[in-house]
């Protein structure tokens, strides 16, 4: 018994020079050889991206130019295979705590249950948050992990503080992989970032909207209706609109949004949602001389720039209904809540059967206040 | 060991009620709103919680009863006045073996729960063996020392848990509890049934009654000892909703540690708050574990006469070891628990029940 003691450590114990913390994973389609047979289980194109401790520090030193990162990319067929070949292939095996984001390229997300497969294995682990970001790539999710950012030395932070900030409408709140989880469980049709690499930047704008039944990738949303759907949904992101009034061009610095829903059931076929949006902005920018003092200027302002969210509310919906096809402006999660009897009766003919969502007509009834306008009052002379 | 005795090795009615709730609280708290979210639509599950309470409140106020029916009496003696010798035995016995499966339940969960976010290396059997350990080292003091530990530890998970709660406000979205009382009568049923087996443990008090001070009122202790649990019970079950919808939470296991690892305090030590959490809820599951096993030391000393209290403990801690280790996958696991559970029902509100109501017959047995 004493012996069991003394001679046993710490089971568990594994010193932080030897865990390989794998900080930001993507996940791509193979491309399929002719020889394979579709049925049988396709392969992934996986990335880790892997930190390397010391030179990280060593960097700031001079010396030789060292990246503090290296990504490991391989084949596997599924994610805890490419686990095993990381541990076969590091010194360190991997450690997946500090995991920020993973990246899943749109060609993963829009064929089979790719999406939700390779989500799993990182939904099971204990050590992992469920608030690490999920982002889907045009194209090849690697290449955003090689990417280059002049503030960050490590891609991956840079894409997690990117997609973290709320300081663009023209993305949908960051998506974490607890949130993708409830969704693919409630079977609700969601948004999930979108991010493109282009010439080693990388750019997160407009997002993907995914159907919460198959878990695939149903469409995209540009960034103009990407930010009508945060003015319905009131999401809490501030970011700027440009827009003409009366010959100039302004823009806006949009603080605050709240969106109100109400809707009406009398009729299945063609429920009515009335959202009243406010917008508090300040202006940010105008051409030409106009005297913003002046209240009818003001006014102007304000209608016009409630008309320009009203199109982009209007052209976000357009989409979903007539393109997309799938739900992702939360209209069924708000009748489940608030007119659960309806959605009973309804739920099966929504997105699906039926297609109700075609039939159902968003009304936005936008309000703009414009809180304050910089600190001058002209900039020009007229 | 050196045991310290305290001067005075009584209890009043706040031991009393720190006792029920640290007993009670226990595994459940981190499995009951996934148990409940699986069969309850939306956040309907706070009415069979909050159904469960009362149950439990009952049971407690009968087993209230009879031990102040009987105060200054064991319980195997009263029950040996109110029925007859072996039928004394036989329910003693019943209490002695419940609480060692208790414990046998807790080791096991505690393992596996530890295994799973902490130790992924170390054997379960090795952690039970060390708690287990830590668990017979407390039992070898007095009861009173134990019950002492109890009020020590209780206000230190308590205040853990509101400080989790309180951070956790940000990441729940009230919209989530939506819609509201949707679900069938029956199926509340069933929720309430899941919050009971949460809620056993409350008849300890049969067994430390004979400490209590003399006229302490052990009625209003005893609905304080369970109205805790029961709102942190609830508090945790509107949260786990709130943040993760009644689809995400009837998928995760343990929404509680979810919560906990999702919460983050300002400040870079406090970003990991499970690990604080994980000390706490290691430390109610040694309170219970602790006083389970010395119920049931109890037990077993009123049918066997002479037995020593450590040559008991010996005996019973490589036993209960051992059927915690039974188990050899997930299913056996929630066996050996709904097993615990069912046995909870008989010695928390049948044999209390039973009692009282023979007692109550017999009448001219009364005493004190």
């Amino acid at each position: 018994m004493a012996l069991t003691f003394l001679t046993t450590g710490c089971w568990d114990r594994v010193e932080i020079n030897n865990r390989g913390f794998v900080v930001g994973v993507s996940v791509d389609a193979q491309p399929a050889k002719e020889d394979e047979d579709k049925s049988t289980a396709r392969s992934f194109r996986i990335c880790y991206q892997i930190v390397i401790p010391g030179a990280q520090k060593g960097g700031t030193e001079g010396g030789k130019a060292s990246s503090g990162y290296s990504n490991l990319c391989g084949e596997a067929v599924s994610l805890s295979a490419f686990n095993q070949f990381a541990a076969d292939k590091l010194s360190r095996p991997p450690f997946y705590d500090h995991l920020k984001v993973i990246i899943i390229s749109d060609r993963v997300a829009r064929v089979g249950s790719g999406f939700s497969d390779s989500l799993d294995f990182f939904l099971r682990g204990t050590g992992l948050r469920r608030s690490i970001k999920i982002l889907v790539a045009k194209g090849d999710a690697s290449q955003a992990l090689n990417s280059e950012s002049p503030n960050e030395k490590l891609p991956a932070t840079d894409i997690e503080n990117i997609s973290g900030n709320r300081r663009s409408l023209e993305k949908p709140p960051a998506s974490h992989i607890g949130y993708i989880h409830e969704r693919l469980m409630n079977e609700t049709s969601f948004a999930v970032q979108q991010l493109e690499t282009q010439n080693k930047s990388i750019l997160v704008s407009g997002s993907a909207v995914f159907d919460g039944r198959t878990n695939r990738e149903a469409g995209t949303l540009d960034a103009r209706q990407t930010a009508g759907r945060n003015f319905l949904l009131g999401s809490k992101m501030r970011g700027f609109i440009t827009f003409q009034s009366d010959g100039i061009r302004v823009a806006l610095d949009v603080y605050e949004i709240r969106s109100h829903m109400r809707a009406n059931v009398r009729d299945p076929e063609h429920i009515v949602f009335d959202v009243s949006v406010h917008a508090r902005v300040s202006i940010r920018e105008t051409t030409g001389a106009q005297d913003l003092m002046n209240t009818s200027v003001m006014n102007r302002i304000q209608s016009d720039a409630a008309d320009e969210i009203e199109s982009m509310i209007a052209d976000a919906v357009d989409k979903i209904q007539h393109d997309i096809r799938k739900d992702a402006l939360g209209l069924g999660d708000y009748l489940k809540k608030n007119h659960y009897h309806t959605w009973k009766k309804i739920s099966n003919d929504w997105d699906r059967g039926k297609y109700m969502l075609g039939g159902c007509i968003v009304k936005p009834q936008v309000k703009v206040s414009v809180l304050q306008m910089g600190i001058v009052d002209k900039s020009e002379r007229g | 060991m050196k045991t310290f005795e305290y001067g005075d090795n009584r209890i009043g009615s706040r031991e009393v009620a720190m006792m029920i709730s640290s007993i009670m609280i226990g595994v459940g708290i981190l499995t009951l709103p996934n148990q409940l979210a699986k069969h309850i639509n939306s956040s309907d599950g706070w009415i069979s919680i909050a159904g469960a309470g009362l149950i439990a409140a009952a049971c407690g106020l009968v087993i209230c009863r009879l031990t102040s029916r009987f105060q200054g009496d064991t319980f195997h003696r009263y029950t040996e006045r109110i029925t007859a010798r072996p039928v004394a035995i036989l329910v003693s016995a019943v209490y002695g073996v419940y609480f060692l499966l208790y414990l046998s339940f807790a080791i096991r969960s505690i393992a596996r729960i530890s295994k799973m976010y902490l130790f992924d290396n170390t054997p379960v059997s090795f952690i039970s063996v060390a708690f287990l350990l830590v668990v017979v080292y407390a039992v070898f003091g007095t009861k009173a020392a134990l019950l002492r530990l109890n009020t020590m530890f209780l206000p230190i998970v308590l205040l853990i848990s509101v400080i989790v709660m309180l951070f956790a406000i940000q990441l729940a979205d009230i919209g989530n509890l939506k819609p509201f009382l949707i679900t069938r009568p029956t199926e509340l049923l069933s929720g309430t049934k899941d919050a009971t087996y949460a809620l056993l443990g409350f008849e300890i008090l049969l067994f430390q009654a004979p400490l209590l001070r003399p006229a302490v009122r052990t009625e209003k202790a005893m609905l304080i000892g369970v109205a805790i649990p029961v709102v942190l019970y609830l508090l945790t079950y509107l949260y786990s909703i709130a943040i993760f919808t009644r689809e995400g939470t009837a998928q995760i296991i343990y929404p509680t540690v979810e919560i906990a690892k999702e919460v983050r305090v300002p400040g870079q030590f406090f970003e990991r708050m499970e690990s604080v959490f994980f000390t706490v809820w290691i430390m109610t599951i040694f309170n219970s574990s602790c006083m389970a096993m010395e119920a049931s030391v109890s037990c077993w000393r009123a049918i066997f006469a002479g037995l020593n209290q450590r040559t008991c403990i010996w005996i019973m801690s490589p036993v209960s070891f051992t059927i915690g280790m039974l188990p050899q996958n997930v299913s056996q696991y929630n066996k050996l628990g709904s097993a615990v559970s069912y046995i909870g029902y008989g010695t928390a509100a049948i044999i209390p029940i039973v009692l009282l109501a023979t007692a109550r017959l017999k009448g001219g047995s009364r005493v004190g």
